[in-house]
């Protein structure tokens, strides 16, 4: 049974994005408190340092690292929505780099993020601050990387369906991530 | 782009030391670089307690994602949390040894814990009729992998930094005789 929050969560969700996304609508029906997580991690990175373009393109780059077809397709949608060219969300899901030179190398902090498990030395980080991504960047990434990895277990989980409003999105691309046959089990340590 | 203000990272800053009694080198570092993400942990963190696990509980999962993450700062600030929040010291160093702790109920979370971040949430039949046979709710899922994404924030970024563990913290784990094992 839902609880007295979770109306509470979805209307905040509906002021931010205009819908009550699945995601949000999933979280709030089973444990409010996780959705306000995810709304309160979303919030303050709209004051991050990053652009929105810049934030999107990081997060659809996380999508494929997860394999999260529902977070694929809402941050295509986004990405488009705030300035990310067709050809490079396309590039994104392909799994290639970006045209933009300052995407390109957002994305590759993501990827020796997601790589390297956040184990990104001073070397590495002096080499991102020469390529324009800021140790105030390497962190934002960072916490989107975290928020992701929170949506991509959800999505998983439970399976959720895209939005209705991003139908006409998932239709567009057919890049977009699928469940893999085998869930390959990543453990970095015994016990 | 509308970065936080300095006046952002004081406000982060003052809501720590209020939260903790002292401003954690972890707060301090991501004020330093991007108040922001500071803002997103610290309101994360808080908005945490009103999941459902209890605070032993959510402690004590807390403690299993900055393990598995291999978090030197964290597997020590989360081992005095837990400790205050009712967790022996015997299931902290289980927990921190990667091994399983000795209370029932948080040995059946450290290994939801675990099984959610191996598989990244992509659960089989058999994991799902496991985690039922323990007890674990989807609702209590949902707090673990709230938990697991935002605890990779910190235990990422003091990966980065190599964050000095706070002398209040080594403190509180000397008084309540926890060994503090070594990420």
């Amino acid at each position: 049974m839902e609880t007295d929050a979770a109306p509470s969560a979805r209307s905040r969700a509906k002021d931010t994005y205009g819908i009550v996304p699945n995601l949000i609508d999933e979280l709030a029906h089973h444990n409010p408190a996780a959705a306000v997580v995810y709304l309160d991690a979303d919030q303050a990175l709209m004051e991050g340092v990053l652009s929105p373009a810049e934030q999107q393109a990081v997060c659809l780059y996380l999508a494929l690292v997860n394999e999260s077809r529902y977070d694929a397709v809402v941050h295509s949608r986004m990405c488009l929505d705030v300035g990310v060219s067709p050809d490079d969300v396309h590039a994104l899901l392909d799994g290639e780099a970006p045209e933009e030179p300052r995407l390109a190398a957002l994305v590759e902090a993501t990827q020796r993020v997601a790589d390297e498990r956040g184990w990104v030395d001073q070397e590495g980080v002096e080499a991102l601050s020469a390529q324009g991504v800021d140790q105030g960047a390497l962190y934002e990434i960072i916490a989107l990387f975290g928020v992701k990895r929170f949506s991509g277990i959800v999505d998983h989980l439970s399976g959720l369906n895209t939005d209705e409003a991003l139908e006409s999105t998932e239709e567009r691309f057919d890049d977009l991530p699928e469940r893999p046959e085998t869930v390959d089990v990543r453990r970095f340590f015994i016990g | 782009m509308s970065a936080a203000t300095p006046d952002a990272a004081a406000r982060v800053l003052q809501s720590a030391k209020e939260a903790f009694g002292f401003v954690p080198n972890l707060i301090k570092e991501m004020c330093d670089h991007n108040p922001a993400v500071a803002q997103l942990y610290m309101a994360a963190m808080s908005s945490l307690e009103g999941g459902v696990l209890s605070p032993a509980e959510r402690e004590g999962v807390v403690l299993t994602v900055s393990r598995y993450n291999d978090c030197h700062y964290c597997t020590k600030a989360h081992a005095a949390s837990c400790v205050a929040a009712g967790v022996s010291p015997e299931d902290v160093n289980a927990i921190n040894s990667g091994g399983l702790p000795g209370n029932e109920r948080l040995r059946n979370l450290a290994q939801a814990t675990r099984l959610l971040l191996d598989k990244r949430g992509w659960l089989d039949e058999e994991d799902w009729a496991m985690l039922r046979a323990k007890g674990i709710t989807r609702a209590e899922l949902y707090d673990i992998a709230a938990i697991a994404g935002i605890k990779s924030i910190s235990n990422y970024i003091n990966h980065v930094a190599s964050t000095d563990v706070d002398q209040p913290i080594l403190d509180t784990l000397y008084q309540q005789g926890v060994a503090g094992e070594e990420a």
